[in-house]
């Protein structure tokens, strides 16, 4: 059994000696580099561009403007195409852009020998602007007055609005009734950023009669279609090679600058470069959506949720990017984790401002979901004075459920067990009564939140992945997957996987580390945790067909019948008594070199994904916080997952590590902050405060596992949920220790010293 | 890639200074972290830069009979912290300066680049403050010193000439000899940050232990420079070690003394709330450290 073993990562030794090579290792002759020039206003139009002093700047060798680039807009998501136009991504975007959206859009590209010339040269272009009054909230965006930001796809500043429904009857007729109680409230996230540490970057040149492009990325198929829809030519006139890339979480799961950078090859007829700063990838890249919610409960008094209403607002910025995928997610997440006994309404906006453009950052939309719903949840069992684990036991998500919006079905939970560990290791009954009390400048307290995620978009989406195996001489296997090492493991899990189910030894899979469309077989990527289940399910019919492809070629050498063969630990055995029949070496060398009868064994299948489920987990913490100084210390904390079977026990863990990491910059520090002109204040990483490694506590994790029926090996999405909790479980440990209800993140010391004036005027009359 | 015209690496005090008087455009580079990055942002002119970090005599760190200290300009963060002199004599420089953003830059970082970048949130200025220390500005025209209290001039300026170079810092030995201190680095973060609100604080103690004989309090970040809590020493010098006269003198003066302001980073009412928070938390810790008794702990009691 190699599923569940801790097999070393297969890309370690290559990483931590440096060996491992990303877009920026690879020699290129004569490459050029690229500065962008970005917009000073956040709504505006350029009138004029002056370049004249910055093609005179020595080492500059062109400038490019807006007015230079051609005019048919293309979509950026990471997403499958969809062949329905009415579920197509909007396609608002240009290489460069006359109508500027935010402050920070890109208007022009300085090329030149060395990125010095490229950087003195951007600073000497002089652009004119009309300007508009800019809109940054929903609400002002909504408002009568306010300019339409994309009047050719949307005639206001909608993306879209959708509702849903579940059950009968008017909400507001629950008014009516007496026995329940109401509780209204508003709770709002802020906008974060994914900070991976490899920042943005391509290189393109031309060969084959192709532009081929180099880059970080974690969708090189879905790259390859966006960059021939920007250019307007054919997908296969395009390559994208994806090698060793240093994290991405969401934010290369658009397509950022590649189609410049392919459009600058195609007209300088050079190799170019287009590498952002990471001030540049705070302002101009993709954002987490802030996303505020109104929510409307009627609870009754024993516990059951009776009806509920959200009405939530995500704001997407100024480009449609992944649109409104993410607030309805968020809603959606509303509706699965928990069931009301009369009904549900839920409505989604997602709204164009003139903020940056938002888009896929891990957990998409469900780590908003999760603080806004579980706070939330927090302050109804405060209200009814019942404790928040059983509160939440008695309306949650069971075995079997079918979600009438998406008909995605609770196949297998652990969720009940999850919550035990939980409260067992954080002591909470003893700790929900001790704390709770205190009346000292420093309180402690405990809080928990609980989440359900999906795993990969079907039926939402398409789901598909493909997967390639080739047996070398040696008996060893080469294994292809259009899907993509991102930093999740996924090289090691699809080695671990073919493993198991060819019988060959997993020091033996080769993971072919580089992505390249030209040879790669199709996957959309890395999202939505969908690699391990869908692309999964790939490699496991692939590793069949394989087995079925060898034994039959050994029933050809060795005359055995290959319905009584089997492989194990690099061998073929007969079935029944595991005797050797041939070592895979020796087949191997046969079937490449036979004199009578060879053949190249490979086999590519398709694993064309309709099925879905659920996984589910809790964060349950306990903290410590200074009234005085606003400063919350956690003292301890959790993540119980069930995410089925977890195939590499010691990288899940440092999975889940990493995940609980942003979580915790989440609820504790990261946000942007902009001046009245919409540019970003801490649009670097001093003042954009991700945790260091000071900040964090002693992170721990524990799974409960089941065998998910639908899973190729019984698992269920990891890479996402680890990191959904974190918020809410500490914003209602601080409500248990200090009895204050904060509802919107971060729980920073400038937002809650004002918390606590009231509490600190108390304490001082005593 | 850095955008310096030149790249001068004398070999000696002498030779920087003699660079420093005839390229106008050179400016002295020690650790760099804060040079390079404004020189990656664009915001200083076109110039040449004066590596002066492996000049060895910059970086000793001495006693002599006197007593008096002299701390080498280029000696960095650690090690001003590993250095016996400091740990024995004036070991709340060496926490102040622990402090500074984490162990690279402590490094690389030295203490003379730290005050003359003229940064009211310097890590190492509000203890050279209260330590009262001697600058030692050296040029081609000879050597002045300028006392700290005399040195700032305003946010990111000093009175340093352009070809000046820092080469010493001194302290005498009445100005540290028999006090106790701390230094409060208030953040967002335990490392890689920069103090929102920084306190200095040290006291000397009456024989007794029971009143505070002379005290000194200085703030990073919420004034245009370094600055002195001049009207909350003068309340607490003399009195007795009280919780309410402690809580008191701080809730009445640290606001007068700092001139905190509206920042996107921290607004004014926050700043001041803090640093009145943090003069108890670090005068009473600096109490203790001297002897006296602790009259204001802030820890968990449940």
């Amino acid at each position: 059994m190699v599923i569940g073993k801790n097999i070393p990562r297969v890309d370690a030794v290559d990483k931590v000696t440096g060996r491992a090579r990303y877009t920026q290792d690879f020699a290129m002759p004569g490459l050029l580099r690229t500065r962008l020039v970005r917009s000073t206003v956040a709504n505006g139009l350029v009138t004029s561009i002056d370049t004249e002093k910055a093609k005179a700047v020595p080492g500059v060798v062109a400038v490019f403007t807006c007015f230079d680039v051609p005019q048919h807009p293309f979509p950026t998501a990471g997403h499958p195409w969809s062949v329905d136009p009415k579920h197509q991504d909007i396609s608002d975007r240009l290489l460069l852009n006359r109508r500027v959206r935010y402050y920070g859009d890109e208007v022009a590209v300085v090329v030149a020998k060395d990125e010095i010339s490229a950087k003195r040269g951007a600073a000497l272009v002089h652009i004119e602007y009309e300007t508009y009054p800019p809109v940054f909230e929903p609400e002002d965006a909504l408002a009568p007055e306010a300019t339409p930001l994309h009047p050719e796809v949307r005639e206001n500043n909608v993306i879209v609005k959708s509702s849903y429904k579940v059950g009968d009857g008017d909400f507001d007729d629950l008014a009516r009734e007496t026995d329940l109680v109401h509780v209204q409230g508003t709770y709002e996230t802020q906008v974060v950023q994914h900070c991976h540490i490899e920042l943005p970057v391509s290189r393109a040149y031309l060969e084959e009669g192709k532009i081929i492009i180099i880059s970080s990325t974690q969708i090189p198929h879905i790259m390859r279609r966006v960059c021939a829809q920007a250019l307007g030519c054919d997908i296969g006139k395009i390559r994208i090679i994806k090698p060793y890339i240093g994290g991405g979480f969401g934010n290369k799961q658009d397509v950022l600058y590649e189609p410049l950078n392919a459009w600058l090859v195609q007209q300088l007829q050079r190799p170019v470069e287009v590498f952002i700063s990471r001030e540049e990838t705070f302002t101009s890249t993709r954002t987490r959506h802030a996303i505020r919610a109104h929510l409307d409960t009627y609870v009754r008094d024993d516990g059951r949720l009776i009806g509920r209403r959200y009405i939530g607002y995500a704001n997407n910025g100024g480009y449609a990017s992944h649109g409104h995928a993410i607030s309805a997610n968020c809603a959606n997440e509303y509706r699965m984790l928990y069931q009301d006994e009369q009904m549900l309404e839920g409505t989604a906006y997602t709204i164009y401002t003139n903020r940056p453009a938002a888009g896929a950052m891990r957990g998409y939309g469900i780590p908003q979901a999760c603080f806004i719903m579980e706070s939330h949840m927090d302050d109804l069992a405060h209200r009814i004075h019942m404790d928040p684990v059983a509160f939440r036991r008695k309306n949650m998500m069971k075995l079997g459920y079918v979600d009438p919006g998406t008909t995605i079905t609770c196949h297998s939970t652990k969720l009940d067990e999850c919550l035990d560990i939980g409260m067992k290791y954080i002591g909470w009954t003893d700790k929900r009564t001790r704390y709770g009390h205190d009346r000292g400048v420093v309180r402690r307290g405990v809080g928990m939140a609980m989440f359900c995620y999906k795993t990969g978009v079907y039926p939402i989406a398409l789901e598909t992945a493909t997967a390639r195996m080739i047996l070398n001489q040696d008996g060893s296997i080469q294994l292809q997957t259009g899907a993509t090492e991102i930093g999740q493991g996924a090289a090691t899990v699809f080695a671990q996987m073919t493993a198991e189910t060819l019988g060959i030894s997993v020091e033996r899979i080769h993971v072919v580390q580089t992505q390249d469309t030209d040879t790669a077989p199709f996957d959309t990527g890395a999202y939505a945790s969908r690699q391990s289940y869908v692309s999964g399910m790939a490699v496991k019919k692939t590793a069949l067909s394989m087995k079925q492809k060898i034994l039959a070629y050994c029933e050809r050498l060795t005359t055995q019948p290959a319905d009584t063969l089997d492989i194990r630990a690099d061998a073929v055995v007969t079935k029944a008594d595991g005797a050797l029949v041939v070592s895979m070496e020796e087949l191997a060398m046969n079937a490449m070199y036979s004199l009578s009868d060879t053949e190249h064994i490979t086999a590519n299948e398709t694993a064309h994904c309709k099925d879905n489920t659920y996984s589910f987990g809790a964060t349950f913490a306990e903290i410590e916080v200074d009234i005085a100084l606003g400063k919350i210390k956690v003292i301890d904390i959790i993540n119980v997952h069930d995410s089925g079977i977890i195939i590499n026990p010691a990288m899940a863990a440092g999975q889940v590590h990493g995940g609980m990491s942003m979580g915790l910059g989440y609820v504790l520090g990261e946000d942007y902050i902009y001046d009245e002109q919409g540019k970003q204040l801490n649009d670097n990483l001093l003042y954009y405060k991700i945790l260091t490694a000071m900040d964090h506590p002693n992170l721990h994790h524990a799974f409960a596992e089941c065998n998910d029926p639908t899973a190729p090996y019984g698992n269920k999405s990891l890479g996402e949920p680890p990191t959904l909790t974190v918020a809410p479980a500490i914003r209602n440990a601080l409500l248990h220790a200090t009895g204050v209800a904060v509802n919107s993140l971060p729980l920073n010391p400038q937002r809650l010293v004002p918390a606590f004036d009231t509490l600190r005027k108390e304490m001082a009359h005593v | 890639m850095f955008d310096f015209h030149t790249v001068y690496q004398p070999e000696t005090v002498a030779e920087a200074l003699a660079i420093l008087a005839r390229d106008s455009e050179s400016i002295v580079l020690s650790g760099g972290s804060d040079i390079l990055i404004k020189n990656r942002d664009g915001i200083l002119p076109p110039c040449a830069c004066i590596s002066i970090r492996h000049l060895r005599e910059l970086h000793e760190i001495t006693r002599d009979d006197d007593g008096t200290i002299f701390i080498g300009a280029a000696s960095t963060f650690t090690e001003v912290m590993d250095s016996p002199v400091i740990q024995n004599h004036i070991p709340q420089l060496a926490e102040a300066v622990s402090q500074v953003g984490a162990v690279q830059i402590r490094n690389i970082g030295t203490v003379g680049g730290n005050l003359c970048n003229g940064a009211p949130s310097a890590d190492s200025a509000t203890t050279f403050l209260i330590l009262g220390a001697k600058l030692h500005l050296e040029s081609v025209r000879g050597t002045r010193v300028v006392s700290i209290d005399d040195f700032y001039t305003g946010p990111g300026s000093t009175v340093r000439a352009r070809d000046e170079l820092l080469t010493v810092i001194e302290v005498p030995r009445t100005h540290y000899e028999g006090y106790a201190g701390t230094y409060i680095k208030y953040a967002m973060r335990k490392a890689m940050d920069i103090a929102t609100v920084g306190l200095a604080a040290m006291v000397k103690l009456t024989p007794d232990k029971d009143r505070i004989e002379d005290i000194k309090t200085a703030y990073a970040s919420v004034a245009p420079t370094p600055v002195r809590g001049l009207q909350f020493e003068t309340r607490l010098r003399g009195a007795s070690i009280d919780r309410n006269l402690l809580c008191q003198a701080a809730e009445e003066t640290v606001v007068h003394d700092i001139s905190a302001r509206e920042d996107w980073r921290a607004s004014k009412a926050f700043s001041e709330h803090i640093a009145v928070e943090i003069t108890k938390r670090g005068v009473a810790e600096a109490i203790e450290k001297a002897g006296g008794e602790h009259v204001y702990r802030c820890e968990y009691d449940g």
